[in-house]
């Protein structure tokens, strides 16, 4: 269990009133996080005529990103200038999200997957060691990667990852889940009838295409290597790995 | 085996209220200054100046005052600034810094012009507690 960073945590300590209140949230998470994208850079005029209809005391005002922006620097400024942080440990930080996990990874070693037989094959029965030899960061061989298996689909069989358990994921090679990865009714559906939901994905899978569900755990982290595309045979294997997307190295998308 | 701090305080959020906005599993920031806020965040937290589970109860609370006085759907939400303020408050809690260095420090950063506001430089920490 030691290998299970949502494991190793202590338990939240509050975890009835505010998960009650979270509860309609986590259904509204997607959509408004779509929604708020789009709106952040221009919608000043917008916010203003909304605050007029509001009180006082939840208005924003028309230059909140502004404002917004001068209190995180300030806070970081100060803390940096007494000497709590350091403008390094913040970009490190951030950097680890960046640049060390994340889908690319996954991406990556798609790419080397689809150009290279052997390694595919490589990659299916040792999926460490196959990794291992690819120029990817150093944290891919510790952490969550050292568990990581890949499986392959063929025109004979689609892979669909799930954990039942909880949500478990490879995410040094997929980054983090999709929130509905972590949903009970997602888990539960998926892998008892992985046809009807994939199809909910809009996925149709022929019937005569058998459909493995991998359910992992925190001693087998699965991911999926897809079908390359057709029409691809021109391209590069970094032009390639662009094309690979974590919905497909989950089994709920083609690529 | 190696448990990186940064992967462990975002998924312990996973499928929370509090959970940051993402796409395609990477973190998503709108702004430079909501990665600004997420990055002194946990390196405060990294560094031991808090515990994670300290700022992400702040942060529930900062995300549920919004909600109880907003509708869901209310297209002024923003996550960071939740994000903001419940850090803002964590850090002015646990004495790193003090309101009044973070009020000044907001005033030198923001232009003359915004003196109309000054009232509201900080979310009121205290005040604004239901």
């Amino acid at each position: 269990m030691s290998t299970h960073p949502e494991n190793s945590a202590a338990e939240p300590s509050s975890t009835d009133d505010p998960n009650l209140r979270f509860s309609r949230r986590n259904l509204l998470l997607a959509s408004t996080a779509a929604a708020v994208a789009p709106a952040v850079g221009g919608g000043a005029l917008v916010e203003t005529a909304q605050a007029q209809q509001v009180p006082q005391r939840f208005a924003y005002p028309a230059d909140r990103e502004t404002r917004n922006a001068a209190r995180a620097r300030a806070l970081e400024a100060l803390l940096i200038e007494k000497g709590i942080i350091t403008g390094k440990t913040v970009d490190n930080v951030l950097s680890f999200f960046e640049t060390q996990m994340g889908p690319f990874n996954g991406a990556k070693i798609v790419a080397r997957a689809w150009v290279d037989p052997a390694f595919k094959q490589a990659l299916v029965s040792d999926t460490s060691a196959a990794i291992a030899k690819l120029d990817l960061p150093k944290g891919m061989a510790g952490a969550e990667g050292e568990h990581m298996r890949a499986v392959a689909n063929s025109p004979e069989v689609h892979n669909l990852i799930i954990c039942t358990l909880c949500s478990c994921y490879p995410w040094p090679a997929l980054g983090l889940p999709p929130y509905w990865y972590k949903d009970p009714t997602f888990r539960a559906r998926a892998a008892r009838e992985p046809r009807a939901v994939l199809k909910e994905f809009g996925l149709d899978i022929a019937p005569s295409v058998e459909i493995k569900t991998w359910d992992s755990s925190a001693q087998i982290r699965w991911f999926v290597v897809p079908e390359r595309p057709a029409s691809t045979g021109g391209m590069s294997e970094a032009e390639l790995a662009k094309l690979v997307t974590p919905e497909g190295m989950m089994g709920v998308a083609r690529v | 085996m190696q448990t990186q701090f940064e992967h462990f305080a975002v998924t312990s959020m996973l499928g929370q209220g509090e959970s940051p906005p993402r796409l395609d599993g990477k973190l998503r920031f709108g702004q430079a200054w909501e990665r600004q806020a997420f990055g002194v965040a946990l390196a405060l937290a990294k560094t031991g100046h808090f515990d994670w589970e300290d700022f992400r109860q702040k942060l529930i609370s900062a995300i549920g005052e919004w909600e109880s006085s907003h509708s869901l759907d209310d297209s002024s939400w923003s996550y960071y600034e939740r994000w903001l303020t419940a850090l803002e408050r964590l850090i002015i809690e646990e004495r790193l810094v003090t309101p009044e260095e973070l009020a000044a420090r907001m005033a030198s950063i923001q232009e003359p012009a915004g003196a109309d506001r000054s009232a509201g430089v900080l979310d009121a920490p205290q005040s604004e507690q239901p």
